[in-house]
C-alpha cells in the first residue's frame, strides 16, 4: 500500500471530475414529443428538455433567471419556446426571453443557459463541457440502424453508483472477462487512440457445435458518454451504450442491444440468448463497479491488458 | 442535487401549537427550528416550551414523560423533574441537584388561540410583540376555519409572493395584476394589494392588507368582496421545511348559513391558491440577484426587511 492511496473516502472515490467533457444522452428521441417537456437531473444540475411545436429539441438550465422557478415543474412549451410557470416569462430555443406578459421592455440579462444538443441514432445527445467550450468532436451515425435484418433495439436502463469512466475500464481489462464473466480464456485485448475515439479489440474463444472458434469484439468509445460495441462470431450483434452522470455519485446508464437475425427464426433464438447473457454480464459487473476505488497508480502485472492506453485516452476529457 | 437556501433559521415569533392542543396534564412533543422541543402547561395553566432532551442522559421528555405535582415535567428515564423555567427541581435518588441540570426554556406567548415561541438562536430577548387579533374570540366573527401544510421551502421565499403582483395572474389565474404597495416598519412589513374582480360582468375592487410581524406570523385583512381576516403563520421545521397554518375568520351576516357558506368558499379558494404556489416554492431556487423587470413589485424591499431576522447580520 505504500505508494498507493491508502484510504478513499466515499465522496472522493475518483481522481478525476465526476462531470467529464463530451456528448451525453439526455433522452431517447422518442421520450419527448413535440410540445412536451421533461425535467431532468444530470451533471449535478436541474435541466429541462423540451421539443417545440415544430419538433425542435432544446435543453436548458431549469431555473428561471427572473425569480428562480423551476421551468420543468408547471412550465409549458409555447410554440417555439418554453414558458415559466411562475410569471409566464417566455424563452426561445436560443435561451433569450422573448415575452413578459406584463412588461414592455425585456431585461437584456433575461436569458436561460442553453446546451448544445443533437438528435442522432434515436438519441438526444447534449454536449457537456465544464469550460463551456464548443464541441470539438462529433458522434457518428450508426449504419446498422438503417440496415435491414437487425432486431429492434432492446433498451435497458440502470442507475449505477459509480462513474462511467471507471466502469468502462472493463473494455481493456482483459482478465476480468474470465473471472467476472466466466469466459473460456482471457481474451487478448489491444487498444488504440484516434483523437476522441478509443478502440479496444478483444478476441474471445467460443465453443460452437463445430468446435472452438474466435469471436472479435470491438468497443468504440466516442468520448466518455457514447459507446458502440460490435461483436462478430456466429452472429453479428451491436450495443449502443450511453452513460450520463446524474450527480457526483450516480450515473444513468443505458445499453441498447440488437442482433442481426435477418428474419431467421434460429438466429432469433440465438439472439435472445445473447441478449440475456449480455444483461447478466452487466449484473455481474455491478457490485464491483459500485464498490471499487480507482487507483491513480494501480499495481498492474503482465496480462492485465492495455489499461494505460485507456487512461491516456480518457485524460483528454477530464 | 439538493437545493439549499442561503438563509439560516430566522429570529422571531413562531406558532408552534394551537392553544387547545396543550391540555392541562399532557406533554406535547414538537419539532421546529431543527430541534426537539416539548410544550405543556404549568400549574398556573401557562403554556411553556422547553428543549426536549433531558440534560441527564438525553431521554426525550415528550415520549413517556409526565406532568407531576406542581405542573412539573418528569423525565421518563430517571424521573428527574423540571419546572416551566427548565430548572431541575428534583432528582428522586439524590440530595444535591447538579447546577447544570436545566433545560433551555423558550419565551412563549399565548394569543389569538395560538401558542407562539420566540426563536432566536443566540437567545436574545424578544425584539417585538405578537399582535392581538381582535377578530379572534369576537361574537361578530366566525370561529376560525383552519388549514395547514408542510412545504419544502423557507419563510422568506414564501413571504416574497405577497409582494409579487405578476404571479397572481400566471399562477393563480386572476383576471388582472393587482397594484401592490409596501412599507417596512421595523419588524412589521405592510403590503396592500388592490385587485379588480369581475363578478356578474361588473368590476369590483378587492383589497388585501397584509401585516407580517417578522417572518413567522402575520395577519391579512381581505376587504371589498368578502370581509375576512386570515391569521397566517409559517414555522420553520428546519432550514428547508416550513409548517404553514392559516386561520380564517369571516364577518358574520344575518344568515348563519350564508356566513358559513362564504367562509367555506373563501377558505377553500385561498387554500387552492396556496396549493398552486407549492410546486413553485418546492422547486425554485433563490437568486441573490434576480433579473427583474418593470411591473415586478417591491421584491427588493421585502428582502431588505427580512435581513433583520437573521441573527448573523441582524442588529
Amino acid at each position: 500500500m505504500s505508494d498507493m492511496e491508502a484510504t478513499v473516502s466515499r465522496t472522493d472515490r475518483y481522481p478525476f471530475t465526476p462531470y467529464a467533457r463530451g456528448w451525453f444522452r439526455v433522452a431517447y428521441a422518442d421520450e419527448v414529443a413535440a410540445g412536451e417537456l421533461k425535467k431532468l437531473e444530470f451533471f449535478g444540475r436541474e435541466l429541462v428538455l423540451y421539443r417545440t411545436a415544430s419538433g425542435q429539441p432544446c435543453l436548458v438550465d431549469a431555473y428561471c433567471p427572473h425569480l428562480g422557478a423551476h421551468l420543468g415543474v408547471g412550465g409549458e412549451v409555447v410554440g417555439e419556446g418554453i414558458r415559466c410557470p411562475f410569471h409566464h416569462w417566455e424563452f426561445g430555443t436560443d435561451g433569450a426571453c422573448s415575452h413578459i406578459p406584463y412588461a414592455e421592455k425585456i431585461p437584456p440579462k433575461a436569458k436561460l443557459v442553453t446546451w448544445p444538443l443533437v438528435e442522432k441514432n434515436g438519441l438526444l445527445l447534449a454536449y457537456h463541457d465544464p469550460a463551456r467550450g464548443e464541441p470539438d468532436f462529433e458522434i457518428p451515425d450508426v449504419p446498422e440502424l438503417e440496415e435491414e435484418g437487425w432486431l429492434p433495439l432492446d433498451r435497458n436502463f440502470w442507475t449505477v453508483r459509480a462513474n462511467w469512466i471507471d466502469m468502462n475500464e472493463n473494455c481493456v481489462d482483459q482478465a476480468h472477462f474470465k473471472y467476472i464473466h466466466g469466459t473460456l480464456t482471457i481474451p487478448p485485448t489491444t487498444a488504440r487512440i484516434e483523437g476522441p475515439l478509443h478502440v479496444a479489440t478483444s478476441l474471445f474463444r467460443m465453443r460452437t457445435p463445430d468446435g472452438e472458434t474466435d469471436a472479435e469484439l470491438v468497443t468504440l468509445d466516442y468520448g466518455p458518454g457514447f459507446q458502440l460495441v460490435r461483436m462478430g462470431g456466429l452472429i453479428d450483434s451491436l450495443l449502443i451504450n450511453t452513460a450520463t452522470p446524474i450527480d457526483e455519485e450516480k450515473t444513468d446508464v443505458s445499453f441498447s442491444y440488437t442482433v442481426k437475425t435477418e428474419g431467421d427464426p434460429r438466429k432469433e433464438k440465438l439472439a435472445a440468448a445473447i441478449v440475456r447473457d449480455l444483461k447478466e454480464q452487466f449484473d455481474s459487473d455491478l457490485p464491483i463497479w459500485e464498490n471499487k476505488a480507482h487507483w491513480k497508480r494501480p499495481n498492474l502485472c503482465g496480462g492485465d491488458g492495455p489499461i494505460p492506453t485507456y487512461r491516456k485516452w480518457y485524460a483528454q476529457f477530464v | 442535487m439538493t437545493r439549499e437556501f442561503p438563509f439560516p433559521l430566522p429570529t422571531g415569533w413562531f406558532h408552534v401549537a394551537y392553544a387547545e392542543e396543550l391540555s392541562a396534564d399532557g406533554i406535547r412533543p414538537l419539532h421546529y427550528f431543527d430541534r426537539d422541543l416539548i410544550a405543556f402547561r404549568d400549574a398556573a395553566g401557562r403554556a411553556r416550551v422547553l428543549d426536549a432532551h433531558c440534560p441527564h442522559l438525553g431521554a426525550h421528555l415528550g415520549h413517556g414523560g409526565e406532568i407531576v405535582e406542581g405542573g412539573r415535567v418528569r423525565c421518563p428515564f430517571h424521573h428527574w423533574e423540571f419546572d416551566g423555567d427548565g430548572m431541575c427541581t428534583r432528582v428522586p435518588y439524590a440530595e444535591k441537584i447538579p447546577p447544570k441540570a436545566r433545560l433551555r426554556s423558550w419565551p412563549v406567548e399565548e394569543k389569538n388561540g395560538c401558542v407562539y415561541v420566540y426563536f432566536d438562536e443566540p437567545g436574545r430577548e424578544p425584539g417585538f410583540v405578537v399582535p392581538e387579533v381582535a377578530e379572534h374570540d369576537s361574537p361578530e366573527w366566525t370561529r376560525p376555519i383552519r388549514r395547514d401544510w408542510v412545504v419544502r421551502s423557507c419563510a422568506q421565499e414564501m413571504a416574497e409572493n405577497s409582494v409579487d403582483p405578476a404571479h397572481f395572474r400566471s399562477v393563480h389565474r386572476t383576471a388582472g395584476v393587482p397594484q401592490v404597495k409596501a412599507w417596512a416598519e421595523g419588524p412589521v412589513f405592510r403590503a396592500n394589494l388592490d385587485y379588480p374582480v369581475t363578478i356578474d360582468d361588473a368590476v369590483q375592487h378587492g383589497s388585501i392588507d397584509i401585516y407580517a410581524h417578522g417572518l413567522g406570523m402575520g395577519v391579512s385583512y381581505f376587504r371589498g368582496i368578502v370581509e375576512t381576516v386570515v391569521l397566517v403563520s409559517g414555522t420553520p421545521i428546519d432550514t428547508g421545511r416550513v409548517h404553514h397554518r392559516l386561520g380564517f375568520f369571516v364577518k358574520k351576516t344575518d344568515s348563519e348559513e350564508l356566513t358559513q357558506r362564504v367562509a367555506e368558499a373563501f377558505s377553500s379558494e385561498i387554500s387552492r391558491q396556496f396549493d398552486e404556489d407549492i410546486p413553485i416554492w418546492e422547486n425554485k431556487i433563490y437568486h441573490e440577484r434576480p433579473v427583474l423587470s418593470e411591473g415586478d413589485g417591491p421584491i427588493g424591499e421585502i428582502r431588505r426587511w427580512a435581513r433583520q431576522f437573521y441573527a448573523a447580520d441582524g442588529e
